[in-house]
């Protein structure tokens, strides 16, 4: 189905940024303006198609784990700079700290980076300017435990489960930051628990907001 | 100057012509074949200096026509970049593991799908 249904994105996105290059030719500035929004709204619809493709996949139990070794450090190191750009243009400042005792983990490393970038993302686009988002990790014996916090808005204790739903966004003060697809926390969620970890959100007053997930430590060889 | 010459197989109308056009826009020359057999059939005619090859094709697909131009010694020499709207990891990692020498997943992005294909040409 991805094939049939990234097909005609190819045309709208691609032609569009053909136009937006001003490849052969100026536009006027309606007409820049909406080419922007084509290609804009292009892509948001590519990420929502990635996404529900994922989704799909996972909910029919046919998204497997792609187990290898790797260093989680770098890992996370590496999300934190593919985050700086974003976290540049929000004015955030972006933090590592992680634990001296972690040892190289088992896991599927593309799922991992998808969790990590997912909640830098949702931490930074939530976070006013001069704010702060930490990216921590703790080795914790049977498992690693990661947390993102910032010094963003609050999320009401009533809306705190309904954050990892299918298009749910908590709140309503900041219905302008809708930019996302409205499936990343569902499935940062689903990828945590195909790893058999779980993940939960703490949230108070004046102190923003803590996504912590854990994930449990494999034998390697895994068999 | 850019004008090298490249074969593009691919089924879809519009697609040919987003790919022609930012091609030509680049100074290359073009052929243009809508099915593997006549993309294999068009690199033994043409010997193009590039080929960029969709994967799923109406008659043989891209993987198969990939193992022909492969089979072929006239041939075999030719860069072929798969350019394939299927982006799962797994067909990734199937298209990667049958030799081509560069993947383009669609969407294309404009300005990376012409770097990847200079890249690809200037490749010794």
């Amino acid at each position: 189905m991805s094939h049939e249904l990234r097909t005609p994105l190819n045309a709208i996105i691609g032609f569009s940024e053909v136009l937006n290059e001003r490849m052969f030719g100026e536009l006027n500035d309606k007409q820049a303006e909406y080419v922007s929004d084509i290609l804009g709204s292009g892509r948001h619809l590519l990420s929502l198609i990635n996404d529900i493709l994922d989704l799909s996949k996972v909910e029919a139990g046919k998204m497997d784990l792609d187990l290898t070794r790797f260093d989680l450090s770098a890992a996370m190191d590496n999300a934190l700079t593919l985050a700086k750009e974003h976290a540049g243009r929000h004015g955030v400042a972006l933090a590592l700290d992680v634990d001296a005792r972690l040892e190289p983990f088992v896991g599927d490393a593309r799922k991992i980076k998808q969790i990590l970038l997912n909640l830098l993302s949702n931490a930074v686009k939530f976070t006013p300017e001069g704010g702060r988002v930490a990216l921590r990790v703790v080795a914790a014996g049977e498992s690693v435990e990661i947390a993102v916090s910032d010094t963003g808005i609050r999320i009401a204790p009533e809306d705190q489960a309904a954050v990892f739903e299918e298009f749910r966004q908590a709140g309503t003060e900041h219905a302008g930051k809708r930019e996302g697809t409205g499936l990343g926390l569902t499935l940062t969620r689903k990828f945590v628990e195909l790893h058999g970890g779980t993940i939960g959100v703490q949230s108070q007053v004046g102190q923003g907001s803590t996504f912590t997930f854990t994930l449990p430590v494999r034998p390697w060889p895994t068999s | 100057m850019a004008n090298e010459l490249i074969l593009v197989v691919e089924d879809n109308e519009k697609n040919r012509k987003l790919v022609r056009d930012v091609l030509a826009f680049k100074g290359y020359r073009l052929a243009e074949a809508e099915t593997g057999e006549d993309g294999v059939r068009l690199a033994r005619e043409l010997h193009p200096d590039l080929i960029l090859m969709d994967i799923q094709l109406p008659g043989i697909n891209g993987i198969t026509a990939l193992a022909q131009i492969r089979e072929d010694p006239a041939i075999r020499h030719i860069p072929v970049i798969a350019v394939t709207a299927s982006a799962m990891t797994h067909d990734r990692q199937k298209i990667m593991a049958s030799g081509f020498d560069g993947y383009q997943s669609k969407p294309i992005n404009v300005k990376d799908f012409l770097a990847a294909v200079r890249a690809t040409l200037d490749r010794p």
